[in-house]
């Protein structure tokens, strides 16, 4: 069955991808996309249940669906997070009651055709070639959630890169991450991990806009740790079942083992969920770090300004007021010298203290909060934070090839060190052996 | 996570951005674009982005001088987009509200050949939208500050998913 399922998968790819495309009708599309994953669903379970294995009442293992759960969770606060330093925009998927329903079916019927076949191709294998099998699966998926479009555009060596950087990459390392969780955690565990990915990116109406150097390099690195951790969390006799460590190795893992506290987890949660929501200007406030020394001695470089939204009418002179100038791509924080009211419209004249020049007037629309709290210097964090993430993005934006082969090398270290810590046991015999 | 972005989105810009999402992705880019005329002296630059063409010109600029561009779009997704507009954002700021600016639009299922459309289009994937530019400089008043000025226009497409 496994050759039947791998030829229905492909024919499947290439049917919805070069066939439904030249079809008009919008709904037939997506229509056909959802019947044609949903009887991959169908069939994986029937036959599964025939060779003697429940997908669906798969043993579930919550401590591995949690921890597939946290890590979709971690990535997708770090490119929020990522979002605020760079650029947010709005989502192109559409909202109305309808499309919320028609993309609701299509996402979790391709979701749930793709990772049940996934579980049941994985779970198939001999344990002999679990390796094989794994690095096979990983690669399957990686196909398939790839478009031809972008496999068959021709473009410069730079958008190859691109495609390497953004597209292929990320998508091997989440299907690695997938394909070994599907493995030890049977479907559930691979739909929590690729489930909630999927329902922000096609759920959120706003969705974070970094370079894509930085989304690639977070969607590739999150997926990779993720995968790391899995392996070091997860009850070794669950990785002997499967044929990934032999008795020997799990003693040795086992002596390994340290008992951790959890509570340092639990504080670094909590200050990093009151860092996020009070920078979002969700409670009422935002925080802004002050970037130049235009209102010197009240505000400087480091400091930060926190405002709160004001109403027009009580900005006055001597207020310190947040706006944003027509073609910046950065809030001015500069004093109110003058406020003129004329035909209705309210013009606002600012200027930096340690300016000789006042500002060209803005309107008070442009305006978006007013000066309350002056925190000094913390905001040297942020920038150096900002000027590191900026150093790494324009580094591998101008040695794109050298910062792959420096990725490559931590890839290739973590293998390293993964496959040194398995044999260790084998390692430890050799050397007496050679001695 | 989603309240948090939305309430971030307020504070910020909200342009429309291409989503990748494993399971189908709305993704449109330029492929190309170019300026037919004017030609030289004027020096001109030509860039473009995945949802953006810039068209950089120096030089003497005057009432009545026109630019002639062009750019090619394509849905590289794997869901139907459609395209909503073009939007035109001009450098530096004086400049704005100098412009008439008259589009045409050709629709091409390969890329090879073309028919004649008007806006919104619904692209599949792997379909073309050639847009058409002609940008004529209409302020008598910039006349002075605009001699010897270099202006870029920058042309974005809005584009979302196309569903019933």
């Amino acid at each position: 069955m496994n050759h039947k399922l791998f030829g229905l998968l492909i024919a499947i790819y290439f049917f919805l991808n070069i066939i439904t495309p030249r079809l008009s009708d919008e709904l037939t599309i997506y229509f056909l996309t959802i019947t044609c994953w949903l009887i991959v669903a169908f069939l994986t379970l029937k036959t599964s249940k025939k060779e003697g294995f429940h997908l669906l009442t798969w043993r579930l293992n919550k401590p591995l669906v949690l921890n597939a759960s946290l890590i979709a969770a971690l990535q997708i606060v770090i490119l929020v997070f990522t979002g605020f330093f760079t650029a947010f925009g709005r989502t192109p998927y559409a909202f109305t009651p309808t499309a919320l329903t028609i993309n609701i079916a299509y996402f979790s019927s391709i979701l749930l055709g793709l990772e049940l076949s996934r579980a049941y191709l994985i779970k198939s294998c001999p344990k002999k070639k679990i390796f094989t099998a794994i690095a096979l699966t990983t690669l399957l998926y990686t196909f398939l959630s790839i478009p031809p479009t972008k496999f068959l555009t021709p473009g410069s060596p730079a958008e190859t890169a691109k495609f390497l950087g953004s597209d292929l990459l990320p998508t091997l390392a989440q299907s690695l991450l997938a394909t070994y969780l599907a493995l030890l955690g049977g479907p559930t565990a691979s739909i929590a991990y690729l489930g909630t990915l999927e329902a922000f990116e096609w759920l959120s109406p706003i969705l974070p806009n970094p370079p894509w150097t930085i989304k690639a390099l977070i969607t590739t690195l999150i997926p990779t740790l993720g995968f790391l951790t899995v392996n070091e969390t997860v009850n070794p006799f669950t990785l002997m079942r499967y044929g990934i460590l032999s008795r020997a190795q799990i003693r040795s893992k086992i002596r390994r083992t340290k008992k951790s506290s959890n509570l340092s987890w639990v504080a670094m949660a909590i200050i990093g969920v009151i860092f996020i929501w009070g920078s979002t200007g969700l409670l009422g406030f935002q925080p802004n770090v002050i970037a130049s020394g235009s209102m010197r001695p009240t505000l400087d470089v480091g400091d930060i300004a926190v405002t709160v939204q004001t109403r027009p009418e009580n900005i006055k002179v001597g207020d310190i007021i947040k706006y944003w100038r027509q073609g910046e791509p950065a809030p001015t924080i500069h004093r109110v010298i003058q406020v003129d009211r004329a035909g209705g419209i309210t013009y606002i004249v600012t200027k930096g203290d340690a300016n000789d020049a006042p500002d060209e007037p803005i309107t008070v629309t442009q305006t978006v909060g007013k000066v309350v709290l002056i925190i000094p210097k913390i905001g040297w964090i942020s920038i150096a934070l900002k000027t590191a993430i900026l150093a790494v993005a324009s580094y591998i934006q101008n040695n794109f090839a050298p910062a792959i082969a420096l990725m490559g090398l931590a890839f290739a270290y973590s293998a390293f060190r993964i496959h040194k810590y398995r044999n260790k046991p084998l390692n430890k015999l050799k050397r007496r052996f050679r001695g | 996570m989603v309240v948090m972005s939305v309430s971030y989105a307020l504070w910020s810009d909200n342009v429309y951005i291409n989503a990748t999402a494993t399971t189908g992705d709305v993704e449109v880019k330029v492929t190309y674009a170019w300026l037919k005329s004017p030609f030289p002296p004027n020096p001109v630059t030509v860039t473009w982005t995945d949802d953006a063409a810039t068209f950089a010109v120096g030089g003497y600029i005057y009432p009545g001088f026109t630019l002639h561009t062009g750019t090619d779009i394509k849905n590289v997704g794997s869901l139907p987009a459609r395209i909503e507009a073009i939007l035109y954002s001009f450098q530096p700021p004086i400049i704005e509200g100098c412009f008439n600016i008259t589009n045409e639009f050709a629709f091409s299922p390969d890329g090879s050949t073309w028919t004649v459309t008007t806006l919104p289009v619904t692209l599949q994937p792997g379909q073309y939208l050639r847009v058409q530019q002609l940008i004529k400089f209409n302020c008598q008043e910039l006349n002075n500050q605009a001699q010897g000025l270099s202006i870029t226009i920058t042309a974005t497409i809005k584009a979302v998913q196309a569903i019933p």
